[in-house]
């Protein structure tokens, strides 16, 4: 009896052993989606692009701006104020532009781009891998967050080329192991193209204000962002004829259709008829004028 | 007649020290009045030799002898019942009644035991002659010394090779890290702790009451834990039953007195004062614009003027003297035929040291371990190990509150002189009212059942063949509340005050306004639940065998695994009505908010070892393991083999020896070379997956709408950390066994560890690099064990010490291109500074411009060295301190004495090499001054100081942007880190309350420093806003019945 019972008990220890093995292993993450799974849902998708938002910052809600780099104003907090304001910026000490706080205008703008680019990469991948009943609907939203990247990217790419000048053009997302060095410079030139076809094409799929949700790009938008980028290039900062390379301005500009490309994009917004200059309640214009300049000369009204 | 033995029992454990005095001396006097009985004999060995230097002792009292050079003695006994104990080191002891015998010949017959005394390894024992690691053990009687509700604080100076530092004394948090062998890798160094037998639980919510031993492997004698090895491993073993033993009951108290080993002292208010009026001056700040008269000085000195005009000490005002612990033990153990168990109900209560605190730590502990013989064949046992710990601390932490007890102006009130409490310096952070339940609490409670099922089946038919296995089913729950309220502090409307004719002296309550303070405008709870379930199954053959009587096999394969899953929940509601109830349902419904948390992780092991030895002379151990891990992807990386070898000779056993060196009593030369890893890093690296972003704003509404991102850049080779770890030594005894001398050498290279390559990726790709396994880190160094133990007839003692000493040099890190040699930091140590040297301190304006300097450098400024030489201070001149937080040395020496039934411990515990930065940057204007920086600072009456002069904050060029090597201090110490005296209560005294042994004593631990490299706080303290390590006094009991 004895002999039979640690039979027993011996038996069930090897079935363990045999069943056991290594099943605990074969799980996957629980706090995180697969990439499958986020380039099979329009939602995630459009989870994946609220990042993109996000990054846009502001320059507004954070307590460094560009007082602090000016002479009107001393930074408290300083995050590296001072070595601009010293005149010590190097290429290896950026001072406050390698700062978060800053990067509404500055390299880090890149990540955003590489968020975007994955995004415009994948998305099309997501409508394919939707069920085909809901197919028709994700491709119609697929479409306008399509609309909303190319804006995002035509938005970061015209706060940093009002910064830094020409930068490089990408279009797809790095991977490990790319030839990362290959990637050159654009040149002014090429990036303000880059960045008003980035407008069109975001024009064409972004639907008006009224039928966006708040907060998000709109046709409006991404036409008044071509016009201001455009009335910037035509600038005499960038297109006076003395650049003193292609990354800063325009070589041998073309001032007449530059102004009238500034001209077009600003008409273009204006013909819309959605959007007019703010009057504040005043009765007329001249009142708005002055109201404005009263905005900002008056002493402590604010 | 059980009920009645209680009475007295307790009053001699609390009150009655008086009375057992009382009662000694009568003892004493009975003695001087009895007729003396002459006993003498011979004592011999089992082979017939006379042993001298035997010791004899009449139990029970203080009359005892010693035998001659003929093995004889002889001794006057006071009674005819009374029992004679032989005693001496190598033989077992004896206790011989008299019988109202004259003449008594022993035999003493030899300590098998100390030769068989088997230490504990992974997964299994060994005998301690045999092990050819480098195992070290502490056991019950050195874990116990020590008042500390934490049992890593009862490690420092007993583990050689074991850093153990204690960087905070704060209840409920003031565990010691530990590191084995000093930090092999960049990532993470924690050893692997395992708790009989399971690896992974918590050290630190077992009672030292429970454990009967620690041990830590710290070359390849670990590497049968394989993936979990690298970093060493500590096994710790909770006491158990014995078979056929009756049962004994126990109980064990002890209450203490807590009080900072050290505080930094800081400014008073003139010397502040002061300071600030010359920091104003060198800054161009004229008389009128001062924030201190030369007339505020004086009136600050004078001290009569609470009102306006203060002297606070604000350590003073913000601690109490002294707070207290306590620990209460009751235990039973005893076994029968088939039936053996230990069983262990405990509490620890540690109180917090603020004058209103607001801080304490509660612990309730289960211990129980039962053996069943089933049959001839079986054993089944069970394991609990369970805890209940609840921690209350302030809302706001102990490092905010040591940061204003350093910050707090001297010159402004702690607590006004009518009771209430003075103005913060910022955000409401008074520290004397946020280390109180004023502004609401943290109640922080954990629970832990740590529960293992095991069996052992001897296999029918097949001698020393067994089988073995556990499930362990680990649990652990956590429930936090963040409570907080808004709460007054009182400001002195001066203007008023002294305009309505007031002096400062007069009562000003009627100027005070009750200003809201504190992180919470209203009301508002936090509640956290967390829990986590790890179960472990392991089932093991092993197989032992002894061929010819010579050729000893021991040797096992196993196949383990866990699965851990941890999740949770939190929830927040503000606007709470009433602060009365402190739960969710009565919070308001305005902005509510909760959130939750996953985790898991599970891995899978094979391995096995071989033992082998020949005559126990030769000795052999090979050990290989298999780990699996869900850290590591499926098609690279998931897996790793880890071998450990291990050789020694018992050369003592050799005839050889025992003919020609047969002083040196035993002698083992042993060697091991063990491969094993680390797994302590972030699991799934290898995936591309898309985790939680805050997201972003959308619609009319104020909320977020969820945002997703990459999770890094995939790795998709990414896998464990591998060690290569050597070791060589010898384990020596010498004169009897009285001397032992060990040695210890290791050399680790640690490759495979995380690192992300600096060799970069333009900016412009928005990609940042994965990490990979390509960072190398060597460690080496030795450790030296050297004791002396004797006894003699009524007194023994032993003297122990180790000194260990580890050192690290990082080999590969991808370090980008340096401008100068002496900043590259491959082969210096991880977390080597690179700082400017300070060289002296300016004298004068001649002084700065002899030498290059900071632009903007002034008489009383650091001189810092122009290192290569080029005539300016910059970056080039920055160069490598080798020291860092990590002592590079570790020593302790403890030592016992015992006479008769008093016995004396003690632990001198030390480190060397290292040092911290010591320095707090809201000093001048925004905080108070360390005394350290008053004292012989330069000022235009001291130029030839050798600190420099009041500063502002970060503003002078060596505070922040030229820091040197002033700023940090050497943290060195020696300290006598524990101290205990007891008394065991003679045995006659007390059969006539049925108690076996009694024994009372009084311990400090961190009783004082004997050498501090700094001035400014307890070195070992982790830093300086870091809650202090604690001084304990205390005085408690053991018996046993």
């Amino acid at each position: 009896m004895k002999k039979y019972i640690n039979i027993n008990v011996l038996s069930v220890f090897l079935l363990l052993m045999t069943s056991c093995v290594e099943e605990v292993l074969e799980k996957a993450p629980l706090d995180r989606y697969a990439e499958e799974l986020v380039w099979s849902d329009i939602n995630l998708a459009n989870s994946y692009l609220n990042t993109a938002y996000r990054n846009m910052s502001s320059g507004f809600n954070s307590n460094l701006n560009l007082a602090g780099v000016s002479d009107h104003t001393f930074f408290i907090h300083i995050y590296g104020t001072d070595v601009y304001v010293q005149g010590n910026i190097t290429p290896s000490n950026m001072g406050p532009f390698n700062h978060t706080r800053f990067r509404f205008l500055n390299w880090q703008l890149f990540d955003n781009i590489q968020i975007i680019n994955t995004f415009l990469e994948n998305i099309d991948k997501v409508v394919e891998n939707t069920e085909e009943n809901e197919r028709e609907a994700a491709q119609i939203k697929a479409e306008i967050l399509k609309g909303e990247a190319f804006f995002l990217r035509a938005f970061a790419y015209a706060q940093m080329a009002r910064t830094f000048g020409g930068l490089p053009i990408l279009t797809e997302p790095f991977g490990i192991g790319d030839d990362y060095l290959g990637t050159a410079r654009g040149s002014f030139e090429e990036t303000i193209d880059f960045i008003v076809q980035d407008c069109d094409n975001a024009a064409s799929l972004l639907l008006p204000k009224e039928e966006m949700e708040m907060g998000r790009a709109t046709k409006g938008a991404a036409l008044a962002l071509k016009s201001r980028i455009l009335l910037f290039a035509a600038s005499d900062l960038t297109a006076d004829g003395t650049a003193e390379n292609k990354y800063v301005g325009y070589e041998n500009p073309d001032r007449t259709a530059l102004w009238l490309a500034a001209k077009n994009a600003a008409k273009a917004v204006i013909d819309m008829n959605a959007y007019s200059l703010a009057d504040f309640g005043a009765p007329d214009k001249e009142a708005v004028a002055n109201n404005y300049y009263d905005f900002f000369q008056t002493n402590g009204s604010f | 007649m059980k009920k009645a033995l209680f009475h007295p029992l307790f009053r001699i454990i609390n009150f009655s020290f008086i009375g057992i005095l009382g009662q000694l001396l009568m003892v004493g006097i009975s003695f001087a009045n009895g007729e003396f009985i002459n006993v003498s004999g011979t004592v011999t060995s089992s082979n017939g030799e006379q042993i001298p230097g035997v010791s004899i002792l009449v139990k029970g009292t203080a009359i005892g002898t010693v035998t001659d050079l003929d093995g004889t003695y002889s001794l006057n006994v006071p009674n005819e019942g009374d029992i004679m104990v032989f005693s001496s080191i190598g033989y077992l002891t004896q206790e011989v009644p008299l019988n109202g015998r004259a003449v008594i010949d022993i035999i003493m017959e030899e300590d098998i035991q100390g030769l068989e005394e088997v230490v504990v390894v992974g997964y299994g024992t060994q005998k301690k002659v045999n092990v050819i690691g480098s195992v070290t053990t502490i056991g019950e009687e050195e874990l116990s010394a020590a008042p500390v509700s934490t049992i890593s604080n009862a490690l420092a100076g007993r583990l050689p090779g074991a850093i153990v530092q204690q960087t905070s004394g704060e209840p409920g948090n003031d565990q010691a890290a530990i590191l084995v062998r000093g930090s092999s890798t960049l990532g993470n160094n924690s050893p692997l702790i395992v708790i009989d037998g399971i690896p992974g639980r918590d050290l630190n919510s077992v009672p030292s009451n429970s454990i009967e031993s620690i041990t830590v492997l710290k070359d390849a004698s670990a590497a049968i834990y394989g993936s979990r090895a690298a970093n060493g491993v500590i096994l710790v073993t909770t006491k158990g039953g014995l078979k056929n033993t009756p049962a004994t009951f126990k109980y064990e108290f002890y209450e203490g007195f807590l009080s900072p080993t050290m505080v930094p002292e800081m400014a008073d208010a003139p010397t502040y004062a002061q300071m600030i009026r010359e920091m104003q001056s060198y800054r161009g700040v004229d008389e009128a614009n001062m924030s201190f008269s030369l007339e505020d000085i004086e009136k600050y000195k004078a001290g009569n003027l609470p009102w306006t005009h203060p002297n606070t000490d604000w350590f003073d005002a913000g601690l109490a003297d002294y707070s207290r612990n306590r620990s209460h033990n009751f235990s039973v153990s005893g076994g029968g035929e088939s039936i053996n168990y230990y069983g262990a109900l405990g509490t620890q209560y540690d109180g917090g040291i603020y004058s209103n605190s607001a801080s304490s730590f509660n612990r309730y502990n289960l211990t129980a371990n039962v053996d069943v013989k089933v049959n001839e064949f079986l054993d089944v046992g069970i394991n609990i190990i369970a805890s209940q710990e609840k921690r209350m601390f302030p809302t706001r932490g102990s490092g905010t509150v040591f940061a204003h007890l350093i910050r707090g102006y001297p010159t402004e009130t702690a607590t006004w002189p009518n009771g209430l409490p003075g103005p913060d310096v910022e955000r409401g952070d008074q520290p004397l009212v946020i280390s109180s339940f004023e502004p609401g609490y943290d109640d922080d409670r954990r629970y832990r059942s740590n529960n293992t099922l095991s069996a052992n089946l001897k296999i029918p038919g097949v001698e020393g063949l067994t089988l073995s296995s556990y499930y362990a089913y680990d649990i652990y729950f956590k429930q936090r509340k963040l409570f907080e309220r808004p709460f007054n502090l009182y400001h002195l409307d001066v203007g008023g005050y002294l305009a309505a004719g007031n002096t400062g002296s007069e009562d000003g309550s009627a100027f005070l306004t009750g200003i809201p303070s504190g992180q919470a405008p209203e009301p508002r709870l936090r509640d956290f639940f967390d829990n986590t379930i790890t179960n472990t199954f392991n089932l093991k053959l092993n197989y032992d065998k002894t061929l010819n009587g010579v050729h000893n096999i021991s040797t096992f394969i196993s196949y383990e695994n866990s699965e851990y899953t941890g999740q949770g929940i939190e929830a927040f509601r503000r606007y709470f009505v009433s602060d009365k109830l402190p739960y969710l349902f009565a919070g308001g419904n305005a902005e509510k908010d909760n959130g939750g948390w996953i985790d898991i992780d599970a891995r899978v092991n094979y391995f096995g070892r071989f033992s082998y030895n020949f005559k126990e002379t030769y000795l052999f151990q090979f050990s290989f393991r298999r780990d699996g891990s869900l850290r590591f992807s499926e098609e690279s990386g998931r897996w790793g083999n880890f071998p450990g070898v291990l050789a020694g000779w018992n050369a003592s056993n050799e005839d050889f020896w025992k003919d020609n060196i047969g002083f040196i009593d035993f002698f083992k030369v042993k060697a091991s070379w063990g491969k094993m890893g680390n797994d302590l890093v972030n699991p799934f690296q290898y995936l591309t997956s898309y985790e939680f972003d805050e997201g972003t704003v959308f619609g009319s509404g104020r909320n977020y709408n969820t945002g997703l991102n990459l999770t890094g850049t995939p790795n998709p080779f990414i896998t464990w950390e591998v060690a290569n770890v050597y070791n060589a030594g010898f384990e020596s005894n010498f004169l009897d066994g009285r001397l032992s001398l060990d040695t210890e050498f290791f050399y680790e290279r640690r490759n495979n560890i995380l690192v992300q390559r600096s060799a970069s990726v333009p900016n412009y790709t928005g990609i940042s690099l994965p990490d990979e396994n390509f960072g190398i880190v060597d460690n080496k160094g030795f450790e030296v064990i050297l004791g002396y133990n004797d006894q003699k007839p009524k007194f023994s003692y032993g003297i122990n010490g180790n000194l260990a000493f580890a050192r690290n040099s990082v080999i590969e890190f991808d370090e980008p291109e340096r401008n100068v040699p002496w900043q590259v930091q491959t082969g210096y140590p991880q977390g080597s500074a690179l700082l400017y040297r300070s060289i002296g301190i300016f004298r004068d304006e001649e002084h700065v411009n002899s030498l290059p300097h900071v632009p903007g450098a002034r008489p009383g400024d650091i001189i810092i060295e122009d290192y290569d030489g080029n005539g300016i201070i910059n970056n080039d001149d920055r160069t490598l301190f080798d020291r860092t937080t990590n002592p590079q040395i570790t020593y302790g020496l403890s030592f016992n004495f015992k006479y008769e039934n008093w016995e004396l411990r003690g632990l001198v515990q030390g480190a060397g090499r290292a040092m911290r930065l010591m320095y707090t940057s809201l000093q001048g204007s925004s905080g108070n001054y360390f005394q350290y920086d008053a004292e012989g600072r330069w000022t235009p009456d001291n130029i030839n100081a050798d600190k420099p002069r009041a500063f502002e904050r970060e503003e002078e060029y060596w505070r922040l942007n030229f820091r040197t090597d002033y700023s940090y201090h050497n943290t060195s110490y020696a300290r006598l880190k524990n101290l205990q005296l007891s008394y065991t209560i003679p045995t006659h005294l007390l059969e006539a309350i049925k108690v076996s042994t009694a024994r009372v004593f009084v311990t400090g631990q961190n009783l004082f420093l004997i050498h501090a490299g700094t001035d400014i706080m307890d070195p070992e303290l982790g830093n300086l806003n870091n809650y202090p390590i604690m001084r304990v006094l205390s005085f408690g009991t053991s018996v046993s019945f």
